[in-house]
């Protein structure tokens, strides 16, 4: 039976410009005065069916400010910029007809709009979108081998979204609640370098903070239980490095961090993703040890890198929601993971225009604890993870090949991911997997100016394979994709 | 966009009564089934009538034991003794779920649940598990709502590992089935305003049923959505949930049920009732949430939304027997019942759970007034009496709100299995009717009980 199907439906466009000026030796090193105005418009095409009419859109512009100033005094330097972007996007899902699956016979069409992503679920929403960010660092180098940094990330972001829907009159207000959030990320890591360099230690110590608000809007089925929110932890971090002779190094690491809820975990939707203002940040507890091997100075090559690292992952509150039921719920915190593998990159540059690489990653990731809320049991790999895969490629490029400054790339991909499971691994007669697979690109770029102009054309899974993603969704079959870019 | 959410909630009973063949009739009443006895006619006349009579001696039996529960209490002992031998010998299919899947066997409630279950099928979470005819039948969707019933055999009390047969539903989320009789499956396609009938060996399609034209525009439905289904006099009662707006699963304001002419397959009437808003569940899966009681009246149950909205109103409607439309007389609000200790509660049914004799039902309540407590185990088991309009709280710990699948009247209909966890741990429980006593079966450590429907031929 034949079984293919024909994805279409899926235009892309985006545009950007984005021109600056850098004033230098104004008493700063540089100053970076910049502008940026971008859109972009598709077709929003389905994994599961066909889809002939949602559309998504957004434009927006932002304008920018940087500053640099090396040597302050002797050793110090210092850097600040401050962006501001603005940005309105929409999603257009108001389509009468719904396809079940992908024959174009099959479908059922409405009087009002049902909607076709999701049947029954019509959507017009529109986002009003600013940020504000402002990273900084200081260096401050005490000597060629020891240097402290204090670097930092504030961040503004306010949303307004509308669900133009509601507002002609439909019962229920699907778009997310307004809001605003300010965080900041601050921190301080020290490098050390001893042995002239043979031993390299980098320690760090992170602070987060952020305070998010959300608005109650009228036509949800929810009231907002809370509607601000605030957290504050910490993270450090410590890795060393040691050169056992010039072409070799073993290195290890730690690093305690977290991710904090974003805000529709935090305040959910209104509708099925309720409000979980108790909802705690995830945890993770990382450690890596590797070893690294360049040589350029072999037989018939000019250079290679071997890697090889070793983790072992630790997670807890793993910030986690299930649609599998119709019943309105929150994000919580569920069982935390333990993560442990190992992967391999090797990149060798045969002469001067061949290069050939390889990664390949093992890992096991199992349930740490009960969580009786899923019946998931401790002990259990973790569903819909691939446990091995590895891509490898080649490459011949050549510069100045019809002009000066011209750049000729022809290369090939391939990846493989081996089967792994759908759901948490608890029987022996369990065959609902993610089938093994194989896929090969095939790609060439072509660049003059300095790379200022390029163009590139690729054939992604030329050989046409079935290739799935995670939950079995099938990838794109060969696709062909073409890519102009201009820079001033 | 946020994918379409599949419910699950239902109790099973459709088969503790499977040696009438027919779910209603075990919803029902053991003294109705004149559906049961429509199954059976088929195929053995003569045990259909021990089935009804057995279901009598086990409905008056209740009625002694429980008027003899309060003076003599060794004798529900050994009763209980005697049914515990006997739980022991009685296999079920059970399916225990975990996330997005669900494990499917058969063993019984003594075995160790940690060891069975390595060696059970698995499927999606989303669907229905039944047994009938010396076949277990797993309806379940996947994300893209494309469904797939399989067949399998059931030989010396072993599950066969690959479906007999199967059958493929595309994008319309079937995930709610009802046994017609010996050779008739009813598979509700819940987006795609039909029934479809397949025959109950090879799956095979032998009718559609059109909804397509009862969807109730004027109350702003975009579809009909069959639910909830009971069978009573050869005909099938449909609860038709009529959703206007699928992105939060919000069904229409007021009751609608398709009343279907099983033999020859065709709608008769769609009725209406402004009493209370759509009755039934999309997500009935084992279609137990509508019953008929012994007089032959058939009720159903509105949670309203879960009364997310305004104006919407819960309750329980009936349509007496020998009539075709609701009773304009009667209803009854459970959220004017006392519960817990005070007058009124906010709390609704989930949909699913079992009629268990006398107008009692037996089925799973609460809300979700407070979200932040969703996963701490806030619901509970009640009966529900609706000639009495009481409820009444079983003694066992809340729970969270996907056990409504897991309420199964047991093979004899003297008790009722249910799933439980709590954060002590997982387990299946019995309630037996006569003594109100629960007593556990099973400890579950791996994925929640689901499924537990008795194997009885």
């Amino acid at each position: 039976m034949d079984t293919t199907v024909t994805r279409e439906h899926d235009r892309y466009y985006s545009y950007s410009i984005a021109p600056f000026v850098n004033l230098n030796n104004f008493y700063f090193d540089r100053i970076s005065l910049g502008a940026s105005f971008g859109g972009m418009d598709k077709e929003i095409q389905s994994t599961a069916h066909r889809v002939k009419e949602a559309t998504a859109d957004a434009f927006g512009y932002g304008l920018s400010l940087g500053l640099e100033k090396q040597n302050i005094v002797q050793g110090l330097s210092a850097a600040l910029s401050l962006n501001f972007n603005y940005s309105k996007d929409r999603v257009v899902d108001t389509s009468h007809v719904y396809f079940f699956g992908w024959d174009k016979s099959s479908f059922k069409e409405t009087k009002r709009s049902s909607g076709e992503m999701s049947m029954g679920s019509a959507t017009f929403i529109e986002r009003d979108n600013y940020t504000l960010t402002m990273p900084w660092n200081v260096d401050y180098a005490f000597n060629d081998n020891h240097s402290l940094s204090l670097s930092g990330l504030y961040r503004y972001e306010s949303q307004d979204p509308e669900d133009k829907r509601a507002i002609s009159g439909q019962l229920l207000n699907n778009a997310g609640f307004p809001g605003y959030s300010h965080s900041v990320v601050a921190g301080i890591s020290s490098e050390n370098n001893f042995w002239n360099k043979r031993i390299q230690n980098v320690a760090g110590f992170k602070v987060y903070y952020y305070s998010i608000k959300a608005d109650n809007v009228d036509g949800k089925l929810r009231r907002l239980t809370d509607d601000d929110a605030t957290n504050k932890d910490f993270g450090y971090s410590e890795s060393l490095r040691i050169k056992i002779v010039e072409s070799f190094a073993i290195k290890g690491g730690y690093q305690h961090s977290l991710r904090f809820p974003t805000r529709e975990e935090i305040f959910g939707d209104g509708m099925y993703v309720q409000c979980a203002p108790n909802l705690k940040p995830e945890y993770s507890d990382n450690f890596i040890a590797g070893a690294e091997l360049d040589l350029d100075k072999i037989p018939l090559l000019l250079r290679l890198h071997l890697e090889f690292n070793w983790f072992y992952l630790l997670m807890d509150d793993r910030i986690y929601w299930n649609n599998y039921a119709s019943i309105p719920r929150p994000y919580y915190n569920s069982v935390g993971t333990k993560t442990s593998g190992f992967e391999i990159d090797a990149a060798i540059d045969v002469n001067e225009y061949v290069a050939l690489s390889f990664n390949l990653t093992k890992q096991d990731a199992e349930s740490r604890e009960t969580d009786m809320s899923f019946g998931i049991a401790k002990g259990l790999t973790v569903p819909n993870t691939p446990t091995f895969y590895m891509n490898f490629g080649a490459e011949f490029h050549t510069g100045d090949l019809f002009f000066r400054d011209d750049f000729f790339k022809l290369y090939w991909f391939a990846n493989y991911s081996d089967d792994y499971y759908y759901g948490w691994k608890v029987s022996e007669k369990q065959d609902r997997t993610i089938p093994s697979s194989f896929s090969q690109d095939l790609g060439v770029e072509y660049s003059i100016m300095a790379n200022k102009f390029s163009w590139s054309f690729e054939i992604k899974n030329f050989t046409d394979e079935l290739v799935y993603d995670k939950y079995g969704e099938s990838k794109p079959g060969r696709a062909f994709a073409t890519k102009v870019k201009f820079s001033l | 966009m946020k994918s379409y959410k599949s419910l699950l909630f239902t109790a099973a009973v459709s088969l503790m009564f499977a040696a009438c063949g027919d779910d209603s009739s075990s919803n029902a009443s053991p003294e109705e089934p004149s559906s049961s006895s429509v199954v059976k006619e088929k195929s053995s006349s003569s045990k259909a009538k021990s089935s009804s009579s057995k279901a009598k001696s086990s409905s008056s039996a209740k009625a002694k034991s429980s008027s003899s529960a309060k003076s003599s209490s060794s004798s529900v002992k050994s009763s209980s003794s005697s049914e515990k031998k006997k739980s022991e010998d009685q296999k079920y299919v059970l399916s225990f779920m975990m996330e997005t899947s669900q494990y499917v066997g058969i063993a019984s409630l003594s075995d160790d649940q940690t060891k069975i279950v390595k060696n059970f099928v698995e499927a999606p979470n989303s669907g229905s598990v039944m047994y009938f005819n010396g076949s277990v039948y797993v309806l379940a969707t996947d994300n893209a709502m494309n469904s797939t019933l399989s067949r399998y055999e059931v030989k010396d009390g072993k599950m066969a590992d690959k479906a007999a047969a199967t059958a493929k539903f595309t994008g319309t989320n079937a995930i709610a089935m009802k046994f017609i009789d010996d050779s008739k499956l009813y598979v509700e396609q819940a987006l795609g305003d039909a029934i479809t009938a397949v025959d109950t060996k090879t799956l095979k399609t032998t009718a559609t049923i059109d909804l397509s034209s009862y969807v109730d525009e004027e109350s702003g439905a975009l579809s009909t959505v069959p639910g909830s289904a009971v069978l009573r006099d050869g005909k099938l009662y449909v609860a038709l949930n009529q959703f206007v707006d699928f992105a939060n699963m919000i069904a229409g304001p007021r009751g609608s049920v398709a009343i279907i002419d099983t033999k020859t397959d065709k709608v008769e009437k769609v009725i209406y009732t402004d009493k209370v808003a759509a009755v039934g569940g999309m997500d009935d899966m084992n279609n137990t949430a509508s019953f008929v009681d012994e007089k032959g009246d058939v009720y159903f149950y509105s949670n309203a939304s879960y009364g997310f909205l305004e104006g919407y109103q819960e309750g329980f409607v009936r349509i007496k027997k020998g009539e075709s439309e609701f009773d304009k007389d009667w209803v009854f609000r459970l959220h004017d019942a006392a519960y817990d200790g005070k007058n009124k509660n906010n709390n609704s049914l989930m949909v699913g759970g079992t009629y268990i004799g006398n107008g009692q039902f037996f089925g799973f309540f609460g809300n979700f007034e407070d979200p932040t407590n969703f996963n701490n185990y806030e619901w509970n088991f009640v009966i529900v009496d609706v000639y009495k309009k009481t409820i009444k709280k079983l003694d066992l710990s809340p729970t969270i709100p996907w056990f409504a699948p897991s309420i199964h009247l047991d093979a004899d209909g003297k008790s009722v299995l249910v799933g439980h966890a709590d954060k002590k741990g997982g387990a299946i429980y019995r309630y037996t009717i006569a003594t109100g006593k629960v007593t556990k079966e099973m400890t579950v450590s791996t994925g929640t009980a689901y499924y537990i429907v008795p194997v009885q031929d």
